[in-house]
């Protein structure tokens, strides 16, 4: 459902990412890794809208979305989240989830000065289902809590959440399981299978390769800006080019 | 009539250009805009006018001991608000926010301190009679201000990209973690960027003292235009700084001569606004947009 | 679903609210009709003032305060609101004195708002595309060219010399011609800004103002378009500065340009930022506090900005919600204090 066609983004003499080509299927829980600096959070940024590719097709079920505002292709239907935390700190988790539903949103400012009763079922509305999908990802507990007061893994889930509330058809997750333990990482793997279940697509980054191997159903490996390698997570991990990227020791899952 | 008008012109842009060079400077090696500029300008002017004429002391011990003194307050100033801003993290708004209360308590410090009258400026060169250049009558005082503002522009543009604290100090504008990892001081570059941009204010204000006299509004008379030149020529840019300035100077004077005084400001700034409006960068294309 | 505090404070609201209502309607009918002093109108007339000052400065609080943008040129709407009031109503200025024709004061204060709204959106279209500190030049550029408008053509204007003998709003056929009159006029007023700001915060618009200053790369990731909603909130916040200037008009009926220089736009930023931006009441403590201190200090006029530049420097430093948010901590502060007695 989302094609990425011939992606190339220059900056200034450094090529960040050279021509770059897949496809995730409706459904999937693609992966994408590789080794620092592989371009990974850059192919991320042209997806979502965050940066321009220099040349090359983003597609999403058949229409051309690189290059357009992020606020346009949230509309279309990809959402994300963030390495670095990036959470509307003094609004509370319930605000939070309820300003991603902005791209489906109606009212104007008139009816929202005027009170219209329009306006205030649809608030009501989007309220609702922000609390929801709140506790969907498990942090009932927290609703009316500021967001800079939650815990980091907290936090986390309310970006997940967030993401979800404007029912994208596509999730991108940016590092989702840095900086959590194990078992926060367990709920979190059950969270995006939760969510694969729902009928959402699933875009992850990772550096934690256990993660990756355990929760994708294929993989993209990216090295220096360019594909590695394609395939499902045991065809990758035995591939050897893939080994010596890691180099390093590193115990590929 | 018109090299009248020319020669004014660049002495007066030149008066922009110092204050324009601080701007440029500071936003250059701080990332920050700077409201307190004006007022340090206008607070080394009249510092100078307290050393040279109040006190007789030789011109160039009071612009020494003045600039000195500037240079202190400015990093006095950065140390004490603006570093205590950026660590509690501060949002920008709130250290430019900062910067325009100093400029304020700045301002009516200086009336308290000295007065709120308009003050002449002792002429510096007693003993040199007016220039007279393509028939217009030019004062020592403002060949003066032309060779300074061009000197300072020329010696900053080396500082800042041929030596090394200048680049530095770039450094730690545009990047501070990765300054600090390299090894830069990367607090005490900054307090020191924000002392020589005072003490630069100061040197400008000094200058340009005998042309326009001393008062407390000289710094705001002044500041707006020169934030004018320096957009308009490409805010953080020393050479646009100068050119710039030098821009609004002739712009102002010849609108003052051939349209009228009374319209000359509202020319300028309708300029300001359509320049900021349809080329932001400026003339040496600085980075204005907000991706 | 609201935040619990709210619930616990909304006995002391009510408390509030009841001894607001009470200072706010009868002491100033007891001043009017003699009561207490005879005729003591300036007390009315400041407390007029101070609620021109609260909506200008709530206006700039929508900007400021929830969408995280630096104006410091609101003098230039609040000019802009004056001037265009001024000469749309006036007999000998503008309108009146080219086409005969005046348009009632009512009228033309919402014309004049309608027209520094204009002159907001306009100014925000190619703002918003800067990066913050470009935004704020281009403010303050905006203020001085209004500045010099006014006060560069008198052939308009009147110049330096102003323009006098505005005429009183005349609402229904009563004549607002003293201060007790346009001060429930204002009361009124005043209320009808407080609500429409409550439903624009409390709404998806205001919602999107907050995205925007906590973050604005995770906002448009939301599907929030930035741009779209500066300029809204500057339209806004043009609209209610610009409404207060013409309020201002005409309640002093003079305005000539030195009100409208640079340091009004940071006078309202000082009661803004001291008084506790992005809330209701912040705004108002600020005016409240910032124009009794003006009349308060009339021996220490000298001092004047002097003070309000240590007051913007220490609230920035030392109380980043402003007065409101101190006067709320102290508030939670006792109610702690009180829930402890209770426990033990």
């Amino acid at each position: 459902m989302l094609t990425v066609e011939n992606l190339t983004v220059r900056f200034g003499g450094l090529v960040a990412v050279n021509n770059l080509s897949f496809t995730i299927n409706k459904g999937e829980i693609f992966g994408l890794i590789g080794p620092n600096g592989a371009g990974k959070t850059t192919c991320f940024n042209m997806i979502s809208g965050a940066l321009v590719p220099t040349s090359g097709k983003v597609i999403l079920n058949e229409k051309e979305i690189q290059g357009r505002p992020m606020f346009q292709i949230n509309g279309e239907g990809i959402a994300r989240t963030y390495q670095n935390i990036n959470l509307f700190k003094e609004m509370t988790v319930l605000e939070n989830v309820m300003v991603g539903q902005q791209s489906h949103m109606k009212s104007g400012l008139l009816a929202a000065i005027l009170r219209t009763s329009s306006q205030r079922k649809e608030e009501m509305a989007v309220m609702e289902k922000a609390q929801e999908i709140i506790e969907f990802v498990g942090l009932r507990h927290r609703l009316a809590d500021d967001a800079c007061n939650l815990s980091y893994g907290e936090q986390r889930l309310l970006e997940i959440a967030r993401a979800l509330a404007s029912d994208p058809v596509l999730l991108l997750l940016d590092e989702p399981a840095a900086g959590m333990n194990p078992s926060e990482k367990m709920e979190l793997k059950d969270l995006v299978l939760r969510i694969r279940s729902k009928g959402v697509t699933v875009l992850v980054v990772e550096h934690d390769m256990k993660f990756v191997m355990n929760l994708t159903d294929r993989i993209c490996v990216l090295n220096y800006g360019e594909e590695l390698a394609m395939g499902t997570p045991t065809e990758v991990q035995n591939n050897p080019a893939v080994v010596e990227a890691y180099l390093g020791g590193e115990n590929i899952g | 009539m018109f090299v009248n008008v020319l020669i004014g012109g660049l002495v007066l842009g030149c008066t922009y250009g110092m204050l324009a060079l601080g701007y440029s400077l500071i936003y250059q090696a701080s990332g920050y805009m700077n409201f307190t500029q004006p007022d340090l300008l206008m607070v080394g002017a009249f510092m100078g006018l307290t050393f040279f004429g109040t006190w007789g002391w030789p011109f160039a011990i009071s612009l020494a001991l003045a600039m000195i003194m500037m240079f202190l307050l400015g990093m006095a100033m950065e140390r004490s608000f603006i570093r205590t801003l950026v660590k509690k993290g501060a949002k920008n708004i709130y250290i430019v926010l900062a910067t325009i209360a100093l400029s304020t308590i700045l301002q009516n410090a200086a009336m308290l301190i000295w007065d709120s009258r308009q003050h002449s400026f002792p002429s510096i060169f007693t003993k040199i009679k007016p220039f007279k250049i393509g028939g217009a009558s030019v004062r020592p005082e403002g060949i003066l201000a032309i060779v300074v503002a061009i000197s300072a522009m020329v010696l900053l543009h080396l500082f800042l990209n041929k030596t090394k604290f200048g680049t530095a100090m770039r450094a730690s504008a545009q990047n501070k973690t990765a300054a600090n990892v390299m090894g830069i001081n990367v607090w005490q570059t900054i307090s020191i960027t924000y002392g020589i941009a005072a003490a630069l204010a100061c040197l400008g204000g000094v200058i340009v003292a005998p042309n326009l006299g001393v008062s407390m509004n000289l710094g705001t008379q002044l500041g707006m235009k020169s934030f004018a030149s320096a957009v308009i020529g490409g805010y953080g840019n020393m050479y646009g700084a100068i050119v710039g300035a030098l821009l609004i100077g002739l712009i102002e004077t010849f609108s003052a001569a051939y349209i009228g005084s009374l319209y000359k400001d509202f020319i300028v700034f309708a300029l300001l606004i359509l320049a900021m409006i349809f080329k932001p960068t400026g003339i040496f294309n600085a980075k204005v947009y907000d991706t | 679903m609201q935040k619990k505090l709210k619930g616990k404070t909304s006995a002391l609201n009510k408390a509030a609210i009841a001894v607001g209502v009470f200072l706010l309607l009868v002491i100033p009918a007891m001043l009017n009709f003699g009561i207490v002093f005879s005729a003591n109108s300036y007390l009315i007339f400041l407390m007029c003032i101070i609620m021109i000052y609260a909506i200008a400065t709530s206006g700039l609080d929508l900007l400021f305060g929830y969408t995280g943008q630096i104006s410091l040129g609101h003098a230039g709407f609040y000019c802009i609101g004056a001037y265009a009031s001024a000469l749309l109503s006036h007999p000998s200025y503008g309108l009146g004195k080219w086409l005969g024709i005046t348009i009632s004061p009512i009228i033309s204060i919402f014309l004049a708002a309608l027209l520094a709204m204009g002159f907001g959106i306009l100014l925000s279209l190619p703002a918003t595309k800067l990066v913050q500190h470009f935004l704020s030049l281009l403010t303050i550029a905006f203020a001085q060219l209004v500045y010099l408008a006014v006060s560069s053509f008198p052939e308009v204007t009147n110049g330096f010399l102003g323009i006098a003998t505005i005429p009183y709003i005349n609402l229904f056929g009563i004549e607002l011609d003293n201060n007790y009159k346009f001060y429930m006029f204002l009361l009124v007023v005043v209320v009808l800004v407080l609500v429409v700001k409550t439903n624009i915060v409390k709404s998806r618009v205001g919602r999107c103002f907050i995205a925007v200053r906590e973050n604005q790369l995770a906002a448009n990731g939301c599907g929030v378009d930035i741009r779209k909603y500066k300029i809204t909130a500057f339209a806004l916040s043009a609209f209610f500065t610009g409404i207060s200037g013409a309020l201002y008009a005409h309640l002093v009926t003079f305005i000539s340009p030195e009100s409208f220089m640079y340091a009004q736009s940071v006078i309202f930023l000082t009661m803004l930022v001291f008084g506790g931006n992005g809330n209701l009441l912040g705004p108002i403590l600020g005016a409240a506090i910032i124009t009794s201190s003006q009349e308060m200090l009339q021996a220490f006029r000298d001092y004047q900005m002097l003070i309000y530049g240590g007051l913007m420097l220490v609230s920035i430093l030392f109380l980043p919600k402003g007065l409101y948010g101190l006067l709320r901590q102290m508030l939670q502060f006792a109610k702690d204090g009180r829930e402890k007695h209770v426990d033990s």
